[in-house]
């Protein structure tokens, strides 16, 4: 039987795979951190959401918000981190001018 | 049909470890782990009902904030290397 949040974490499934395949195919660290952000917000929040709607009554409804809410908190400040550590432990970026470097 | 929900997560996760095995640097193969730590926590909780057992989704939630902890710590470690180029930036 399939439920609207059947079809929720199929889409979220499906948003993890192309993400995935993102972080194979970009060509520096820079670009593939907009993939990782691609499975982290459209893949896994998409699957608890899904979860969400399914189970309404239960206290997974509770679990899955405060996952949802802490994922959003900390996946642009991992992502960040990350970026910032890449810089300045010398990756440089694939592009024409570096603007940050001035 | 919540198997094919883990049969694409477990897919993604093979797809993510490739890139964490093969990346030419170190920020790529934290970035990768970084994915994989994401999906996992959605396998976790698909398990939880698969299983119809809500212990599982407090391992996730645990999780989250030891891979956030973990993400955190090994960017810090990067950027304190000996041979960052920390001054070029901080002018």
């Amino acid at each position: 039987m399939i439920t609207i949040g059947i079809v929720l974490m199929l889409l979220g499934g499906v948003l993890s795979v192309i993400g995935a395949l993102g972080l194979i195919r970009f060509p520096d660290v820079y670009s593939r951190s907009h993939a990782q952000t691609v499975v982290t917000v459209g893949g896994t929040c998409l699957v608890l959401i899904g979860v969400m709607v399914d189970y309404f009554a239960t206290p997974l409804l509770v679990k899955c918000a405060f996952l949802i809410i802490f994922i959003f908190l900390t996946s642009p400040a991992g992502t960040h981190a990350i970026t910032k550590a890449a810089y300045l432990s010398g990756v440089k970026p694939k592009v024409k001018k570096d603007e940050w470097k001035g | 049909m919540i198997e094919y929900v883990l049969m694409l997560l477990v897919l993604a996760i093979f797809i993510a470890a490739a890139r964490a095995i093969r990346g030419p640097t170190a920020p790529d193969r934290v970035l990768a782990s970084d994915t994989i730590n994401s999906v996992v926590i959605a396998v976790i909780v698909i398990l939880s009902v698969y299983y119809n057992n809500q212990m599982f989704a407090d391992v996730a939630i645990v999780y989250a904030m030891i891979s956030f902890l973990s993400t955190i710590a090994i960017s810090k470690y990067l950027m304190d290397k000996p041979g960052a180029e920390k001054a070029k930036v901080d002018k």
